[in-house]
C-alpha cells in the first residue's frame, strides 16, 4: 500500500511538470531545422514555439524542418494553427516539413485536422534527414 | 442514473489556466476509472473550449471562464461558460476549418476536436451575452467517430 501511495505522489509530480511546460529546442544539420518538441502544446505555450522557430527561421540556408514530437504529450488546435503557421513559412522557400514518433494521441489530431497531407510523417529522424537531402 | 459527483471551477480568462482547467478537470474524473484515451480526449475537449471562452469570447480581455463538471457511474457532463461576446452564427462557427481569427494562426479545427473526442457537443450562446458549451463523454464505450477532413 505504501508503495502504491509513493509511485502515486511520484506520477503526480511529473505530470505537473510537464503540464506547465513546454521545452522546445533546434539544431541545424545541412539546411535542415531539427526542432524537437517536449510537454504540452496549447494557446499558452504555442506562441513560444513560434517565436522560438520563426526566430531560426530568419536563417536563409535553412530550407527544411523536422520536427521530433518524442516527448510532446498534449496538443489541441492551437498547435494545428501553430505548425500550419511554419509550414506556410517553408513551402514558401521550396522546403519540406516533417515530423517523427507521434504518439496516438497526437496522430489523432493530426489526422482529423489533415496535418498529415502537408506535414510528411517519418519512421525516425534519420529517414526524414534522408528525404530531405542529408547524406 | 443518479450522479456520483459533482464539481464547479471558476477562473480569469488567462491563458495559462488553460492546463490548469484540464489538468483539473482530468483529475476529477479519475476517480471514475477511466483509460488513458479517455482522460486524453476529455483533456483536450476542455482545453478547446477554454481556449476559445479566452481567445473569442473575451479577446484577450479579462472575464470569469466557468466549469461545471458531473459525473455519473459511466459518464461525464462538463459546461464551459463564459459571459463574453458570444456567437452569431453557431452552425457556421461548428464548420471545420471555420474561424473568425485566421490572423492569430488559429485553424478553425476546435469544435471538430470536441466533437471528434466527445460523444456529444452542445453550443448554447447569445450574442453579447456569453456561451456554455456542454461536452457529455461515456466512459467504456468503443466509439471510434474519427474522420479526415478532405
Ligand atoms: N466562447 C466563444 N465565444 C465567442 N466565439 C466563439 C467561442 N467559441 C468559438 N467561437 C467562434 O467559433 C469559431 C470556431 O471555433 P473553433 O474552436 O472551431 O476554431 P478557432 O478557435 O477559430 O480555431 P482553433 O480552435 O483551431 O484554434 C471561432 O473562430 C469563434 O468565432
Ligand atoms: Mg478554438
Amino acid at each position: 500500500m505504501k508503495n502504491i501511495v509513493m509511485n502515486a505522489g511520484k506520477l503526480n509530480s511529473q505530470r505537473v511538470k510537464e503540464v506547465i511546460s513546454l521545452h522546445v529546442t533546434a539544431k541545424k544539420r545541412k539546411g535542415i531545422l531539427i526542432v524537437a518538441l517536449e510537454g504540452e502544446l496549447d494557446h499558452h505555450t504555442a506562441g513560444v514555439v513560434r517565436d522560438f522557430i520563426d526566430k531560426r527561421l530568419e536563417d536563409p540556408t535553412i530550407r527544411n524542418m523536422a520536427m521530433d514530437v518524442t516527448g510532446l504529450t498534449f496538443m489541441d488546435s492551437s498547435g494545428i494553427g501553430m505548425l500550419i503557421g511554419r509550414y506556410k513559412i517553408i513551402s514558401k522557400r521550396g522546403g519540406k516539413l516533417g515530423v517523427t514518433h507521434t504518439s496516438s494521441h497526437i496522430d489523432r489530431i493530426f489526422r482529423i485536422s489533415g496535418l498529415y497531407k502537408i506535414i510528411r510523417a517519418y519512421n525516425g529522424l534519420e529517414e526524414a534527414l534522408n528525404d530531405m537531402g542529408v547524406n | 442514473m443518479d450522479k456520483t459527483n459533482e464539481m464547479v471551477l471558476r477562473f480569469l480568462s488567462r491563458s495559462s489556466n488553460e492546463s490548469f482547467a484540464r489538468v483539473t478537470v482530468a483529475a476529477f474524473v479519475a476517480q471514475n476509472d477511466p483509460t488513458l484515451e479517455e482522460i486524453t480526449d476529455i483533456k483536450t475537449a476542455i482545453s478547446e473550449a477554454v481556449t476559445n471562452s479566452i481567445i473569442h469570447g473575451y479577446e484577450d480581455g479579462l472575464g470569469y471562464v466557468e466549469i461545471k463538471a458531473v459525473l455519473y457511474p459511466r459518464k461525464l457532463i462538463a459546461w464551459v461558460s463564459d459571459q463574453g461576446k458570444g456567437i452569431e452564427n453557431i452552425e457556421k462557427a461548428r464548420q471545420p476549418l471555420y474561424t473568425s481569427k485566421p490572423e492569430l494562426e488559429r485553424s478553425g479545427m476546435g469544435f471538430t476536436v470536441m466533437e471528434t473526442f466527445m460523444d456529444e457537443v452542445d453550443v448554447t450562446s447569445t450574442p453579447g451575452q456569453g456561451t456554455i458549451v456542454k461536452l457529455i463523454k461515456h466512459f467504456g464505450s468503443p466509439v471510434d467517430k474519427e474522420r479526415e477532413t478532405k
